[in-house]
């Protein structure tokens, strides 16, 4: 059976409805687990806030907290609580402090039953469409034994699915007390994770419908619960002419044989300071020209430090922000996990209508953004780039400043589709700097290297050096003695 | 039908108004008997009663003497004891009582033996 996305209903958290396919399949039971602290009840608000929202009743069942201190919390956090209704049967409430101890029954034959009662009364007086339960484990320690605990929730389910209610339970799941009964018993199961680097959530089961597979990162904001999505790149699929982009200059077109294809990921690769950054930034300009957006990530360097670098090279970085043709986006160290980033980059994409990305560099995603794993990701990453029709350019620095040829040290290179290769060589005692195509997937290229120069009139290409031999040593020489220096600046 | 009256004996207060609660919900009537003093008073007035649950815990041991009382009035009763004791069991049978029963107590297994013993 397949529901449609009009009838699901929205846990009032965005990501989480997409992660969902749209939101949860309505009149069911979703089981939330997690351990303290993970966020449950944060997650149990905006469900029940996304509800009065949309006009529905919202039932919060507490079961742990005395629904005073659920209320209080919910308003540190801003959220509307007013219209939801409460039932109130935390141990602190009057129903307990009224009982004395006793031993002749066990606790489950005396108070399970008014328990029961009390929440059968409520809901049929609030009639709600959502409710929230926190934490129905609690319901364990009020049963005789397991099998009666699961006969009471599978009976409560049901009985809210005759009145038309979905709900969302929580359960504190922890080896001592494992839920594998609630989790059997669920139509669907959202499982929520907290370590001191990052929090996510995942779906783990539901019932009659898709959902996006994986931990998703989790956020929790002064606003409640955000959920940020893996990219899956394969859902994408924007069509796109297969136009190239051009650089501006027209010598590094010539070596790209037109310039850089839409929907194709390049690799900008070098040492530190060779001007990997300055020629996307050039390319950018060049975008900005013809109105299309670019946007740069940028994980390692100041934003002022680079406004002040482009001014210097006659690249207008402040015009271009204000056209509304550049965003420069400066990430700082470990404020985002990669799927955090990733949502970052889709709303640029799709909301903003980018079609310029730069990463600025690889180097800087790996040490700053959070993640198990980074490679996989700006796999994704790049994969959607593609599919969206994005000129991607990603930079990468290598250690070595001189020496043998070496184009990345990471692996980076197979995820790129072109690869620019800058570099510094010495010649008749001078550091000169080189930039060079290493491998393009769409098209032919140019095989031999240029000088690259960065000047105050901005990027400047020689003329393919094509007389010297053993560039990619880093110590070329003149095959013909007679070839002039500036054969190579003409 | 007349009520069946079942004298209640516990010390524990709380215990004493569950059970008699228990009771009463099944239609039955309930006679309670918090300490010695009163549980005397009601053997010593004769009324009319069907049987007798007697929850032993934290009587001292005149208790077993009542116990005797109580059989030697022939009226059938139950011992309710805190944990799985032989001892307490074999002394519980030795006075009399027709069965033990351990806390806490299941409430339907506790109404069918009432029944049974009050040959319902």
């Amino acid at each position: 059976m397949v529901i449609d996305k009009e009838s699901r209903l929205s846990t009032g958290i965005k990501g989480l409805d997409e992660i969902l396919h749209g939101g949860l399949i309505p009149k069911r039971s979703y089981l939330l687990r997690g351990e303290a602290g993970t966020g449950k009840t944060i997650l149990g608000f905006d469900y029940l806030v996304q509800g009065t929202k949309e006009g529905d009743n919202s039932l919060f069942l507490t079961f742990s907290e005395p629904e005073s201190q659920v209320k209080e919390n919910a308003k540190a956090l801003g959220m509307d609580m007013e219209s939801v209704s409460f039932l109130d049967l935390s141990p602190n409430s009057t129903r307990f402090a009224e009982e004395e101890s006793y031993d002749v029954f066990h606790p489950s034959e005396v108070e399970q039953e008014p328990i029961v009662e009390d929440i059968k009364e409520k809901v049929t007086s609030v009639n709600p469409d959502r409710v929230f339960i926190d934490a129905i484990t609690i319901l364990r320690h009020l049963t005789n034994d397991q099998h009666q605990f699961r006969q009471q929730v599978l009976s409560l389910s049901r009985f809210f699915g005759q009145q038309n209610s979905t709900v969302l339970f929580t359960s504190e799941n922890s080896p001592q007390n494992p839920d594998h009964d609630l989790q059997f018993m669920a139509d669907g199961i959202i499982k929520l994770q907290s370590t001191d680097k990052r929090r996510s959530i995942e779906v783990q089961k539901f019932r009659g419908s898709g959902f996006q597979e994986g931990e998703h990162s989790m956020e929790i904001t002064d606003a409640g619960v955000e959920v940020y999505p893996k990219l899956i790149s394969k859902r994408y699929g924007a069509g796109f002419n297969n136009s190239t982009l051009s650089s501006g200059v027209p010598e590094v077109d010539e070596m790209l044989h037109g310039g850089l294809e839409r929907g194709t990921v390049t690799l900008f690769t070098g040492p530190s300071g060779v001007g990997k950054t300055s020629l996307a930034l050039q390319f950018a300009k060049e975008a900005a020209g013809r109105g299309d957006r670019t946007a740069v990530y940028n994980f390692d360097e100041d934003s002022d430090l680079l406004n002040s670098r482009s001014k210097a090279i006659n690249i207008p970085i402040e015009k271009m922000k204000e056209g509304g043709n550049l965003l420069v986006n400066e990430i700082k160290p470990l404020e985002l996990t990669d799927n955090e980033f990733a949502q970052k980059v889709r709303h640029e994409v799709e909301e903003k209508d980018t079609k310029i990305v730069v990463l600025d560099s690889v180097n800087g995603y790996n040490l700053s953004v959070r993640g198990n794993e980074l490679r996989k990701s700006l796999f994704n990453l790049c994969q959607y780039f593609r599919n969206m029709g994005i000129t991607a350019i990603i930079t990468n620095e290598v250690s070595k400043i001189t020496g043998e040829f070496q184009a990345s040290d990471l692996d980076i290179t197979v995820i790129a589709d072109n690869v620019l290769f800058f570099r510094y060589l010495e010649l008749k005692g001078e550091l000169r700097k080189a930039i060079g195509v290493l491998k393009k997937r769409v098209s032919d290229f140019e095989r031999s290297l240029r000088e690259f120069n960065i000047t105050e009139h901005g990027i400047k290409v020689g003329s393919p050096m094509k007389d010297l031999r053993g560039i990619l040593s880093g110590q070329p020489e003149w095959q013909n003695k007679d070839s002039p220096k500036d054969q190579a600046t003409k | 039908m007349s009520e069946k009256t079942i004298l209640v004996v516990a010390k524990h207060e709380k215990n004493l108004e569950l059970l008699a609660q228990f009771l009463e919900e099944h239609g039955y009537l309930a006679e309670t008997a918090a300490s010695i003093d009163v549980l005397d008073k009601i053997l010593e007035s004769k009324d009319e009663t069907d049987m007798a649950l007697i929850d032993v815990s934290g009587f001292d041991h005149s208790i077993w003497d009542r116990c005797e009382e109580i059989r030697n009035d022939g009226l059938p009763f139950f011992i309710i004891s805190p944990k799985k004791n032989r001892q307490a069991k074999e002394k519980s049978l030795n006075e009399g009582a027709r069965d033990v029963l351990t806390k806490p107590l299941e409430k339907s297994r506790l109404l069918k033996l009432v029944k049974v013993m009050l040959g319902e």
